[in-house]
């Protein structure tokens, strides 16, 4: 057990070594060697960090997804930390990805914020997976808590493309993506230089996100041993 | 006993309760405000019906996950309503369109929505209500 965990624990060392460095090497790219850009000049290399950020998230929610579904079917513990851990760090990404979008709105369109469809539709994926931590921390019996949370898990993200395209169809503001777009390869829309930026900070996002949800996923692990511990003494 | 006919049937009780209403108030508002458009008021009663659908599906099955938590009555609303978006986006536009114009026209895709919504959460809802209320 002390062997597994102590390899474990070197990987997750390696994988935040990699992370931090990954990191820095994107602000790097993204802070110094990109050039700037053509319109909106130095205020465009927000978009290294918020697009990153958007993206992990959004991937943080499909891991919300999974780990429910895993969960409701296999009833097996990891799968709900898994869940529950994965929609902690989504919540910080998508909050991380609107306090960047603001400082980058107010120099560029003017305002902080609007009500515009993409703005609108990050919201309200923040309230939604904010109330499904709201509604884990708020339900006492553990086992309930979880299997409710993972129903929540599994409506909101089935729920989210619906949102998507209900708030699409307002009028926006936000520009087009450029990056996932349906008509264009990305390396012919974005420059090389800006895209290579992108793409290094993406990666380094994935790392850190990833030892992030590991450590999570380690302390909710120890908290339920702790739990199994407590009760065994206790009888 | 299947829960999800327990489901279905919590969810048409709700839904029976909510046209009731509809049927008495939309009238109602025909004739405080004294308008003379009757003949919109069937197509009207039709998005009302999707939207109704839409919003006691999915109320039913979020009451049933916060059924066991505290400050439910605070959680409910808060966990239902970002949820809830397309519903009152989609039932809006459709309305407005209708009081407009006088058909759906522009707002056709927004119909679309409303019933991929009621048929996507009634599915789910009738095959995950067996975790939902299980002790």
């Amino acid at each position: 057990m002390a062997e597994i965990s102590n390899a474990s624990a070197k990987s997750k060392g390696y994988l935040g070594g990699l992370a931090l460095i990954s990191v820095l090497l994107g602000l790097y790219w993204g802070l110094l060697h990109a050039p700037p850009d053509a319109y909106q000049g130095e205020v465009q290399r927000i978009m290294y960090l918020h697009i990153p950020s958007i993206l992990t998230a959004y991937l943080s929610f499909f891991l919300v997804f999974v780990g429910s579904c895993l969960y409701l079917w296999k009833r097996e513990k990891r799968d709900d930390i898994l869940a529950y851990s994965a929609a902690e760090i989504g919540v910080l990404f998508t909050a991380l990805t609107i306090v960047e979008g603001s400082v980058w709105g107010k120099p560029t369109w003017g305002v902080w914020w609007t009500w515009d469809a993409r703005l609108t539709l990050t919201a309200i994926l923040l309230l939604i997976f904010a109330g499904y931590l709201m509604l884990r921390s708020l339900t006492e019996d553990e086992n309930r808590a979880a299997s409710a949370a993972a129903v929540l898990g599994i409506i909101g993200f089935l729920d989210i493309p619906l949102i998507h395209m209900s708030v699409y169809w307002w009028r926006t503001l936000h520009q087009p993506p450029s990056i996932l777009r349906p008509d264009k390869a990305p390396w012919d829309n974005v420059h090389p230089a800006l895209l290579t930026a992108l793409v290094i900070n993406f990666v380094a996002f994935v790392l850190l996100y990833f030892y992030l949800l590991s450590q999570r996923f380690r302390l909710g692990e120890i908290k339920e041993e702790i739990k199994a511990r407590l009760l065994n003494r206790d009888n | 006993m299947d829960r999800g006919a327990l489901f279905l049937a919590k969810t048409a009780f709700n839904f029976i309760l909510m046209v009731l209403v509809e049927i008495v108030v939309i009238p109602l508002f025909w004739i405080l405000f004294n308008l003379r458009s009757w003949d919109v008021i069937p197509n009207l009663f039709l998005v009302t019906l999707l939207g109704t659908v839409g919003f006691c599906v999915l109320g039913t099955l979020l009451s049933a996950v916060t059924l066991k938590s505290r400050a439910r009555e605070l959680l409910l609303p808060l966990v239902l309503f970002p949820l809830m978006i397309p519903v009152i986006l989609g039932t809006i536009r459709c309305m407005e369109s209708i009081l407009r114009a006088g058909a759906l026209g522009d707002a056709l895709p927004w119909l679309r929505l409303l019933v991929g919504f009621d048929v996507i959460f009634l599915t789910v809802g009738v095959l995950i209500f067996d975790w939902v209320i299980e002790v």
